[in-house]
């Protein structure tokens, strides 16, 4: 058997499984099936996210792991179509409610955007646009998504409003045609009856009165106390943490199957952090959303989710229920990660740390892309790439350590000096 | 409800009081209110956004004391001296404008009690002729540079916005007109179609198209990578939506800046353009009065005099609210 064969063979395989790894289920909300998104720059194509997939649930938290520029960013922006040029989704499927995005036109995608799935972005402090009010940009989405609903709300009280307009007429030419017959303390009556039913009639409604009324229900929904001031300030007068709330209460105004959360507390204090984080796990309860979480905190990864893809060099590596991950992880880059997290009572102790650097993802390593960081190399590592299995239920990992097929394989031997000198690198 | 109650606070007080002291408290309580009973939100019924009314009105970081320099304070004085004296031309002259466009006696006669400045080659009154010839100027000079205004800025953002190719093809056509020297093509203009204010409009209005489209261009490249441009997307909002609503408020500034250079740019133009002979020669305009009074500087200054210094200050109000502005609005010279 030639080696071109063998890898053909063992490429089918990967496909199998990974067919096997993704099974139908009626709760599927997202289903990403080996996505490919290159960067064609001048320097060659740079591999972002090479062949990832995985799938989220509905009520599911996802969580995101992986160093700063392992894809982690882009495969949120493919799923949303909004990889910028040179970036190209090249290949792969994106499959949202059994509907292929990445099939749709522009224009159907547009609705989705904002009103299916949503993103928080990093960094709150821009992601505001400084000349529209607050109130304003909150009420947007509800103008551009459910221009219906409104009007059918500004239907409604305009009926309302139609039949105390009748009531004050009819009062009216009551009190003209008995004038003369009234006594003064009876004119009086009237008239402060007709001054109340005036009150009672509100202004005729329309279309942004009443998206703003609702952007005013959502940010009170996240949090915020006095939300009918905040409609009115612009983005620079609100603090980070306020900022944030209103970018959440702008991706939740539409109720989305799917928010994707890119690193949403990064640029928050800690208290900030920790109020953001409730806030957005009681709201995902609350409506019913599912979360795509990115970010590289793992403590934030143990708080909020169900479960944990840990991306490398634009591949997902170990793929599992946090709990899991979190107790015995397997990976060696998992636990590489896991052991790099400082703690008080590992003060004495070296920290742990990943020899070696982020591979450039213009020319990857072959085989395993963390071969050359990986202390657990065996020697087949640089030559194959490993399948993605799932060892366990639903425990999916891409490593040849717990590959049967490998198991053969002997060690490989690191060369000190070298390792050492990587170090230092 | 609350505000109601603070209203009749005062009235309640003084009816223990005598009668003239009720008037005379209502009264200071009008005056010292009088800004929060004209703004709208003062009417709502909780009293906390008449507090941030308060609160604005205290602060002493305003755009309005930004602008409270000196200059710019003549400019606009400037500005509103020339803008009444253009709307209100046939109250401040003393003669009508078909008096001042016809013939009469009094040839390059010196400033008499009948007219204040003197009179030019056909006896024509030119107080009344600069009174006249403000209208003329921001006749012409307003809706040309609107023009150019609105298409540059709709060019400007379209082709920063896109890129590619529909940016190569807007920005090579504006190119195109930057080559042309503004007097010349309104001169080609006139040539063309005859000496009408209208040509000489669209003339100007076309050369400004490419200063702002370059203007506006530039600032929207920068803006459309900013986070809240993607947060728009990721909400849905259509590509047009972006472009004219979210990324065009970020980038006026610095036309709304160059807009008020500009008009007193185009009025020196336009003079320059009359006093070459190019303009309508039936319209009463400061160019058009230099031109005939260039030959006699000597033994009648009064007749380029006059319309000069009308435009001098004309140029001057403009450029110095411009100036003002610019400074107002540019958050790096916030030390003012």
């Amino acid at each position: 058997m030639t080696l071109t064969e063998k890898k053909e063979i063992i490429e089918e395989n990967r496909k199998n499984q990974m067919k096997s790894a993704i099974k139908e289920d009626s709760n599927l909300l997202l289903q990403v099936k080996n996505l490919k998104t290159y960067f064609y720059t001048e320097e060659g194509i740079v591999k972002a996210v090479d062949g990832v997939s995985f799938n989220i649930f509905k009520n599911e938290v996802l969580g995101l792991v992986g160093e700063t520029g392992c894809g982690k960013s882009v495969t949120a922006l493919s799923i949303l179509r909004l990889v910028r040029s040179p970036g190209e989704i090249i290949e792969g499927s994106i499959e949202f409610n059994n509907v292929n995005l990445l099939e749709l036109s522009e224009e159907e995608m547009r609705s989705h955007r904002g009103n299916d799935i949503t993103m928080i972005f990093q960094d709150p402090l821009n992601s505001l646009n400084p000349v529209i009010l607050a109130g304003d940009q909150v009420a947007e989405v509800f103008l551009l998504h459910q221009e219906e609903e409104l009007n059918k709300i500004i239907d409604v009280r305009l009926l309302e409003r139609d039949k105390l307009v009748q009531e004050l007429k009819e009062l009216k030419k009551e009190f003209k045609e008995n004038k003369e017959q009234l006594s003064e303390t009876e004119k009086e009556e009237f008239k402060v009856k007709i001054k109340d039913l005036k009150k009672k009639i509100p202004k005729a409604p329309n279309l942004k009165d009443v998206a703003l009324e609702k952007a005013e229900q959502i940010i009170k929904e996240v949090g915020i106390a006095d939300a009918k001031q905040i409609l009115k300030r612009y983005p620079h007068e609100l603090s980070g943490g306020m900022r944030q709330r209103i970018m959440i209460a702008m991706g939740l105004s539409c109720t989305p199957l799917l928010l994707i959360a890119d690193e949403p507390t990064t640029a928050l204090d800690v208290t900030i952090q920790a109020q953001i984080l409730d806030l957005m796990k009681n709201l995902q309860k609350k409506f019913d959303t599912s979360i795509l979480m990115i970010t590289h905190d793992l403590g934030i990864i143990a708080e909020l989710c169900d479960r944990v893809a840990v991306m490398y060099s634009g591949n997902i590596v170990e793929y599992a229920t946090a709990e899991d991950l979190f107790k015995n992880p397997r990976h060696p880059y998992t636990q590489g990660l896991i052991g790099a997290i400082p703690s008080v009572e590992k003060k004495d102790t070296k920290l742990t740390v990943i020899r070696g650097m982020v591979p450039n993802l213009i020319y990857p390593p072959s085989g395993c892309r963390f071969h050359p960081r990986c202390t657990e190399r065996l020697e087949i590592c640089d030559k194959i790439k490993p399948r993605f299995l799932e060892i366990n239920d639903r425990y999916f990992i891409a490593c040849h350590l717990f590959d049967p097929e490998y198991k053969e394989s002997p060690k490989y031997q690191w060369d000190e000096t070298e390792s050492e000198e990587s170090y230092k690198v | 409800m609350e505000h109601e109650s603070l209203k009749q606070e005062p009235e309640k007080k003084t009816k223990s009081k005598e009668s003239d002291n009720v008037i005379k408290n209502i009264l200071s309580w009008v005056i010292n209110n009088i800004k929060f009973l004209l703004i709208p939100a003062s009417r709502l019924d909780d009293l906390t956004s008449r507090e941030r009314e308060y609160e604005m009105k205290i602060s002493k970081r305003k755009f309005i004391r930004r602008l409270k320099s000196t200059l710019t304070i003549l400019g606009i004085a400037i500005i509103f001296f020339i803008v009444t004296l253009a709307v209100f031309a046939p109250w401040f002259s003393l003669y009508s404008f078909e008096h001042l466009a016809g013939v009469h006696t009094g040839m390059w006669d010196p400033p008499s009690p009948e007219h204040p400045l003197g009179q030019t080659t056909l006896g024509r009154d030119i107080l009344g002729r600069i009174i006249y010839g403000a209208r003329a100027s921001l006749t012409i000079a307003l809706p040309a540079i609107s023009f150019s205004l609105v298409f540059g800025v709709i060019f400007g953002v379209i082709a920063g916005f896109y890129g590619g190719w529909s940016e190569s093809i807007i920005m090579r056509i504006m190119d195109v007109f930057l080559a042309f020297p503004g007097l010349i093509l309104a001169m080609v203009f006139i040539a063309i179609w005859g000496q009408h204010i209208e040509y000489i409009m669209i003339a100007y209005g076309i050369i400004g198209i490419p200063y702002y489209s370059r203007l506006i261009r530039g600032s929207v490249i920068q803006a459309r990578e900013l986070p809240y441009v993607q947060a728009a997307k990721v909400a849905g909002a259509s590509n047009w939506r972006i472009m004219f609503k979210h990324i065009l408020p970020n980038c006026i500034q610095p036309v709304i800046i160059s807009f008020t250079f500009d008009i007193g740019g185009i009025i020196l133009s336009l003079a320059g353009l009359s006093f070459l002979g190019f303009s309508d020669p039936q319209l009463i305009e400061w160019g058009n009065d230099i031109a005939d009074a260039r030959m006699h500087l000597y033994d009648a200054p009064w007749g380029a005099m006059w319309p000069g210094i009308m435009i001098l200050i004309t140029v001057l109000g403009f450029m110095l609210f411009g100036d003002g502005l610019r400074d107002a609005l540019d958050p790096r010279l916030r030390n003012l």
